[in-house]
């Protein structure tokens, strides 16, 4: 049969069955409701162009993304393209229809693309009708046509990317199994596989591994791989930003797009060609998938249910064995779909190896076999470091308010994103840390192995510093070391008070770029309430407001900067001691207590205090030397 | 003409065709027969192209079947378990036969449809098992193809349809040479319509011949020899498959020509003699039992 008679035929019986209906029905709906939308929200359009007399394609293409409102059009055609996909191939399920369909002379390819154009036709005739509609309804309102209508096209082109997406992803699926719920089980893998994957691998290294973590942005590289998050979000993103104005913008990222698509339609049609349609009865017509699903799944569903269950018990062992027994029992009930089969010992040797991956990870991680929670890079082979510390100090908090004695407390004073070229001195710290670690933390005198045991108890003070190694490779490794809090540790004295860190801890030291950048916000003199922010290492923010009272800002600025940097030199160990004092010294140590604005605020959710605001009308004398900072405990309600 | 060489099928670690060598001639009605689970189904579905062969070759005039609809327009599948795309009617069934076998002839199937008592407007999903098989079956001719391939096509037909179905298939074979390839359970059915019989059995085709070559190439005997040491020589000359004696009388089944099979009867000194045709359900039991399918243990004798 010629393809214009299959699809004719295809078409034609598409049309006489319900499922087709509800598709069409569906997006008949949303037409309607966008075009009633249109109508209410036009008349409003209308009337902004007419008061701006001036109005260019970027009016249209914003007011036709409102009527194709990104998130909804995507999910809508989306989730169209899924159904029009699970329609059309889902008589491969069905060894009847399979009988039926494949003995007429008509080619696997052609049945294959048939299928999609027929739906791909629906699709492309509702928009068209769609376009037609919008823009007769602007031809009423005697609107410029030729500026609307490439607006609308691009819209609907992606909208009609979005439905190719659901479509392709979700024809893969259909066609790589046997029944509805296998297509809806791979779906979901493929959709949320690889989030629950890095989500359970984030897990279980912070459950088993002390100097490695994993960030947020490795769940958001993770979704990346989810074919569908992926187009949602970047679909979504780019039929936002784009514009018919500026194709460049978007062309190269939408081409990815639109290869990403092919590629999924590629995948389908070779599942399509070269699918067993003999094993319609079991999970997946390809008995090699089956296999990799078992040993996957058993793989997925222990470490999962490991993870979870810590919260019942910290047993590694229990909880090892019990994460296997349900994860045997979840898959083969998957697979099997009947509770009898599922408790009969079936697949083994699959199920065995998901099982022995899964041990050898947990013992690999546990005890570190492959040395990767302890690993510290050859100096030489490290362009630079990047560190982050959290440091504790023992601060003054002036008088208590209640007892009039004086009290002390620690403040954590955070050094982010700090560069650091002696490499050297960096893993020689690390390695001193992990000596450390083997005479303090709990780990290594109570417990036997590393998940069942916190490394140091709750009630320490412990420091961290996170350090990132730039490998001159171009790789980058990243590691974490927490020890006691001791305010005179030697192990990393060496590198923190160092003049390097220093000055790359806190620009403001050396860094006449930062200077210049802070104070251009205050060159505009003459005018009232310019303020100076300096953010310390505490989580402060130092904010000056200084008042034009007929004296020279700048002057108050320079004079304010500068006693900051004095009391930075004067501690290099950034004791910067911060005590009660509602005043300050002059270099003559003359007492001065008002005029200058003074804010000092800590908002550390990590300790039990907050410190409020607190702020000191304190005139800035050009001779001004020192910044004195009033910290005041703050009883918070919870306490 | 069908030719099937060194077939083979598996599902996974299941063989289910193995080394089947066959061949259908045109214009024949070829019956296949075999045991449940034989592959029956399978190799129909093999020859119409639905099953790809795992290895071995089949054509259809000299022409591969798997993905070449040059070959599948020759030919017209009913399978066991029918299908109707949902909202079909006799009349929307010949529509759509229409664009995919060029030589479809509604006149002829609205004529059939109207003796066999079918409503052409009525939705086939109204229809019973018997009438939708009917309908499947009158499409089936009415395609026109030159070949026809029906699975366990009599069942849920009644006798009238039946006869009436077998006439129509004659018809169809003496008019234009239409080769009909028919699997059924049904063996009086098959030995009615059948030309040709091929056995199936544990994926191997283990009997393939004319049928009335094969009725008379076996024959069941009733012997009483007037001695032993006679009864000794002549069935030392006999090729029997099966053996039951009750006293001095012989129970036999004997494979051979009939005419060669009675020359050595009548030459034995024997007090009684008695020749008889095998129905084809015989023929397959003594079929089944020579290669070692367990038919005692199976109804209990």
């Amino acid at each position: 049969m010629t393809s214009k008679h299959l699809l004719a035929n295809r078409l034609r019986t598409q049309i006489k069955q319900q499922y087709i209906w509800l598709i069409v029905l569906s997006a008949i709906s949303a037409m309607l409701l966008g075009f009633l939308f249109h109508l209410l929200i036009l008349p409003e359009f209308v009337e902004n162009i007419a008061i701006s007399h001036t109005h260019n394609v970027y009016d249209y293409e914003n007011y036709c993304k409102q009527l194709f409102h990104p998130g909804l059009t995507m999910v809508l055609f989306c989730g169209i393209g899924g159904l029009s996909a699970l329609y059309s191939f889902s008589y491969l399920h069905s060894q009847k229809k399979v009988d039926y369909y494949h003995s007429q002379p008509v080619t696997l390819t052609n049945r294959f693309l048939s299928n999609i154009f027929v739906n791909m036709f629906c699709v492309i005739l509702g928009l068209l009708i769609n376009i037609v509609c919008d823009s007769l309804l602007f031809a009423i309102y005697k609107l410029d046509l030729s500026l609307v209508i490439p607006s609308l096209l691009l819209c609907s082109a992606f909208s009609f990317l979005a439905f190719l997406a659901g479509y392709c992803v979700i024809a893969f699926c259909t066609i790589l199994t046997n029944n509805m719920i296998y297509t809806g089980l791979f779906a979901a893998l493929l959709i949320l596989g690889p989030i629950l994957l890095a989500a359970t691998i984030s897990a279980l290294v912070e459950k088993s591994m002390r100097h490695l973590e994993l960030d947020s942005l490795w769940l958001e590289k993770a979704a990346n791989l989810s074919p569908i998050t992926y187009f949602a979000k970047n679909l979504m993103f780019f039929s936002s930003i784009c514009t018919v104005g500026s194709p460049k913008v978007w062309t190269t990222t939408l081409g990815i797009q639109i290869l990403l698509i092919l590629a999924f339609f590629v995948l389908a049609y070779i599942a399509f060609r070269f699918r067993n349609t003999e094993r319609a009865s079991l999970v997946t017509p390809f008995p090699w998938l089956i296999h990799i699903i078992r040993v996957v799944s058993m793989l997925a569903i222990s470490s999962i249910t490991f993870v979870f269950s810590y919260v019942f018990d910290s047993n590694p062992v229990l909880l090892a064995i019990l994460s296997i027994a349900i994860a045997y029992f979840v898959v083969n009930f998957i697979i099997e779909l009947n509770f009898k089969d599922t408790i009969k010992a079936k697949a083994l040797i699959p199920s065995a190896i998901g099982i022995l991956i899964y041990i050898g990870i947990l013992i690999t991680c546990n005890y570190d076999l492959l040395h990767i929670d302890s690993y510290v890079p050859d100096p030489s082979k490290v362009s630079y470091c990047t560190l982050d510390t959290k440091q504790k100090w023992k601060v003054s908090l002036g008088k208590d308010i209640n007892d009039d004695t004086e009290d002390e407390d620690y403040l954590e004073a955070n050094y982010d994103n700090v560069d650091f070229h002696d490499t050297a001195a960096v893993c020689n710290m690390a390695k001193q840390l992990l000596e450390y670690e083997k005479t303090h933390a709990n780990y290594y005198s109570d417990c036997d192995n590393y998940v069942d045991c916190d490394l140091y108890s709750d009630c320490d003070y412990t420091d961290s510093i996170e350090i990132t190694y730039h490998m001159k490779n171009g790789s980058t490794v990243y590691r974490i070391y927490k020890y006691l809090y001791n305010n005179n540790n030697s192990i990393t004295k060496e590198v923190i008070s160092s003049q390097e860190f220093l000055n790359n801890a806190l620009p403001i030291i050396s860094d006449d770029n930062y200077i210049n950048d802070i104070t251009s916000k205050f060159n505009n003199p003459g005018k009232n309430n310019l303020s100076l922010e300096i953010d310390d290492a505490f989580g402060s923010t130092i904010l000056a407001e200084i008042n034009s009272d007929g004296r020279d800002e700048l002057k108050q600025m320079n004079a304010f900067i500068a006693a900051y940097r004095e009391d930075l030199k004067e501690h290099p160990d950034f004791s910067l001691y911060r005590q009660s004092n509602d005043d300050y010294y002059d270099k003559d140590n003359n007492y001065h207590a008002d005029s200058l604005e003074f804010y000092c605020y800590y908002n550390n959710s990590n300790t039990s205090y907050n410190y409020v605001n607190n702020y000191y009308r304190i005139p800035v004398p050009e001779d001004f030397t020192h910044t004195r900072a009033f910290i005041s405990k703050y009883e918070s309600d919870e306490e | 003409m069908i030719e099937i060489k060194n077939l083979n099928k598996d599902f996974g670690s299941e063989q289910v065709l193995t080394d089947v060598n066959l061949q259908i001639k045109e214009g024949e009605i070829f019956g296949l027969i075999g045991t449940n689970g034989a592959g029956k189904s399978t190799l129909l579905r093999t020859i119409t192209g639905i099953y790809k062969p795992n290895s071995g070759l089949v054509t259809i005039d000299g022409k591969p079947v798997y993905d070449n609809p040059e070959t599948k327009e020759n030919f017209f599948f009913v399978p066991d378990d029918l299908f109707f795309i949902k909202g079909t009617t006799p009349k929307s069934l010949a529509e759509y036969y229409t664009g995919i076998y060029p030589a479809f002839d509604t006149k002829k199937y609205m004529k059939l449809l109207d003796t066999f008592h079918l409503d052409s407007k009525k939705r086939v999903a109204t229809f019973s098992k018997g009438m939708k098989r009917q309908v499947a079956i009158l499409a089936a001719i009415c395609a026109n193809t030159k070949y026809v391939f029906l699975d366990e096509t009599f069942d849920g037909l009644d006798p009238v349809v039946r006869r009436a179905i077998k006439k129509l298939l004659a018809t169809e074979m003496e008019e234009r040479g239409m080769t009909t390839i028919i699997t059924s359970h049904n063996l009086r059915e098959q030995e009615d319509i059948c030309d040709h019989i091929g056995v199936l059995h544990k994926s191997s085709i283990v009997l393939s011949k004319d049928i009335v070559e094969l009725k008379c190439s076996i024959q069941n005997v009733e012997v009483c020899f007037n001695s032993e040491e006679e009864a000794e020589k002549i069935l030392g000359q006999l090729t029997i498959t099966k053996k039951v004696q009750k006293g001095p009388l012989y129970i036999l089944t004997i494979e051979g020509d009939r005419e060669e099979v009675m020359s050595i009867l009548h030459q034995a000194d024997t007090s009684y003699l008695d020749v008889q045709s095998l129905s084809l359900e015989d023929i397959f039991i003594t079929e089944m039992e020579a290669i070692g399918y367990d038919i005692q243990a199976l109804i209990g004798e």
